[in-house]
């Protein structure tokens, strides 16, 4: 009896729609080879990098928390893991990142006699005039929300995630998420009027 | 409604990533070193604490640690010893000297170098205006832009920087000063909040027979305070509360004048009433504080410029416009000259 020709797949570079399919599509499917660090940062690192741009709003400090997320992903991910959860635990430990780099930036900020950043390769190429300068203005105004109200506020109004998503990647509940938004929703007010002409 | 409002009605606010791809592999290699160096230096700092709690384990007389355990202590993995010499990508390089100098690579881009540093090194470093070149010891950080310095760490808290060329930015919590060619110093300084307080910490571990003066027990006792009222400040700001960081700054210059960081507390206040509070009036009034209290201090210079613009910002134009004068008349090439003119140019 003559054994059946193998089935080859081409593996190519991990695609989210082909992950979690069910192990087998037919029984002589080969298993999923498992993804190695390239392919996921190929996959993930644009996301990672567009959260981190939109949280820190400074390019040289985006390089650094996209590369230790994934120097933290060598071995805090298993790779199994179905493409939600993956993208969940990426989004998680880059809020949790860039949280504490906005806490060691106010620290810094203490004796810094550097010259206040420039935000404005920041807003969309596609943004109107207006809507560039009120991003460059909310930033700067962010600089001076602490980072538990600043980060919350981002993901809701920047990120554009619902507030319970927005919760669970600040690790904390609903009602506080919620608190914390609208905490520094006031203050971006208060300091947008302070600014305007 | 506000403005944000009214935006934010028609959908999130439009921003885009400012992140520079690079080729996984290129980048895969760089995560993979950092997590190595990052590693060596934990092992090493592991290394040194388990060498020093022996000595010191062994100067107190405390009861001996089983054998065993000194054993495994002193003989804990030996780190990979970091190359004498590293070469950065943009010719940069960094001489380690002593035998337990370490140094992590924590960012290597095009816009930023950022190093941790343990021991001592020389670093000689290719100018480039528009590239952030970092070197971080334990409490002190040096900024560059393209010169010739050395870091010897001095103790667990602090570090001397010897500038040969060109010329660094040092801070620490609590103060930052310029150094240029030539210059040295040992930072955080002696007087600093944050070192008098570990220092009084550290004093009140180690027995001493003598008793004090009375007034080494003054001075001692206005150095811990003076820096208490900082560190009270610090964290007030750092825990997001402002307002609190106020009355702890005032303190500061109020009852020690003549102290080396009252300057640095009124400048603080002045960044906290303008920046945080939005309280333009007071805070120029720090801002000159902080510069009639040392008008030669490293501060002085930047606390012009901010009275300046806090001047304005308070309504009172005329007078902020005669200092931002004065500071162009005296640093017309000066870092804040460019926002100087635009005051003067509304």
């Amino acid at each position: 009896m003559t054994k059946p020709a193998p089935i080859l797949r081409l593996v190519s570079p991990v695609r989210e729609p082909e992950l979690g399919l069910a192990p087998a599509r037919s029984a002589q499917a080969l298993p999923q080879a498992e993804p190695t660090l390239e392919t996921l940062y190929a996959q993930y690192a644009p996301y990672v990098a567009a959260l981190a741009s939109r949280i820190l709003g400074r390019a040289s400090e985006v390089d650094d928390v996209v590369q230790e997320v994934f120097a933290l992903a060598v071995r805090g991910l298993r790779r199994r893991e179905d493409p939600h959860q993956m993208k969940g635990w990426f989004g998680k430990v880059t809020v949790r990142l860039c949280t504490r780099q906005l806490r060691m930036r106010r620290l810094w900020s203490l004796v810094d006699l550097a010259a206040d950043p420039s935000y404005d390769r920041l807003p969309d190429a596609g943004a109107s005039p207006e809507e560039r300068q009120l991003v460059m203005e909310v930033y700067r105004a962010l600089d001076r929300i602490p980072a538990r109200e600043r980060v919350p506020w981002t993901l809701r109004n920047v990120e554009g995630e619902q507030l319970e998503r927005v919760a669970s990647l600040c690790n904390c509940s609903l009602a506080t998420a919620k608190r914390r938004v609208a905490a520094a929703h006031d203050k971006l007010n208060k300091y947008l009027r302070e600014k305007a002409p | 409604m506000s403005e944000l409002e009214r935006q934010l009605a028609r959908g999130p606010l439009r921003v885009s990533s400012v992140w520079s791809p690079e080729p996984p592999e290129r980048a895969v290699r760089a995560i993979l070193r950092r997590r190595r160096r990052a590693f060596a230096l934990r092992a090493a700092a592991v290394g040194s604490c388990a060498a020093l709690a022996l000595v010191f384990g062994l100067r107190r007389g405390e009861s001996p640690v089983p054998v065993s355990t000194q054993v495994v202590a002193a003989t804990a993995p030996v780190p990979q010893r970091s190359e004498p010499q590293r070469a950065f990508a943009d010719g940069s390089l960094a001489e380690l000297s002593g035998e337990h100098s370490a140094l992590v690579v924590e960012a290597d881009t095009p816009s930023r170098v950022v190093t941790r540093l343990s021991g001592s090194a020389r670093f000689r470093v290719t100018e480039n205006p528009s590239r952030v070149f970092e070197v971080r010891t334990a409490e002190v950080r040096i900024r560059v832009l393209g010169t010739v310095f050395s870091v010897f760490e001095r103790g667990a808290a602090r570090a001397e920087v010897r500038v040969e060329q060109g010329k660094v930015e040092v801070a620490w919590l609590g103060g930052a000063t310029t150094l240029t060619a030539g210059q040295a110093g040992t930072f955080p300084p002696e007087t600093d909040g944050a070192t008098a307080l570990r220092q009084a910490a550290l004093d009140e571990r180690e027995a001493d027979s003598a008793p004090p003066s009375a007034s080494d027990a003054r001075a001692a006792k206005a150095r811990v305070t003076a820096a208490e009222l900082l560190h009270q400040a610090d964290e007030a700001r750092l825990r997001g509360a402002p307002e609190a960081a106020l009355a702890p700054l005032r303190q500061v210059y109020e009852r020690y004048p003549r102290d080396r960081r009252a300057p640095v507390a009124a400048f603080t206040l002045g960044r906290v009433l303008l920046d945080d509070l939005g309280r333009a009036g007071e805070a120029a009034s720090a801002f000159e504080k902080a510069r009639t209290l040392w008008p030669k201090g490293p501060l002085a210079v930047d606390a012009l410029a901010r009275e300046a613009e806090a001047r304005v910002r308070a309504g009172e134009a005329e007078r902020g416009r005669r200092l931002a004068n004065q500071y162009l008349a005296r640093h017309p090439d000066g870092k804040h000259a460019a926002a100087m003119r635009k005051l003067l140019a509304r």
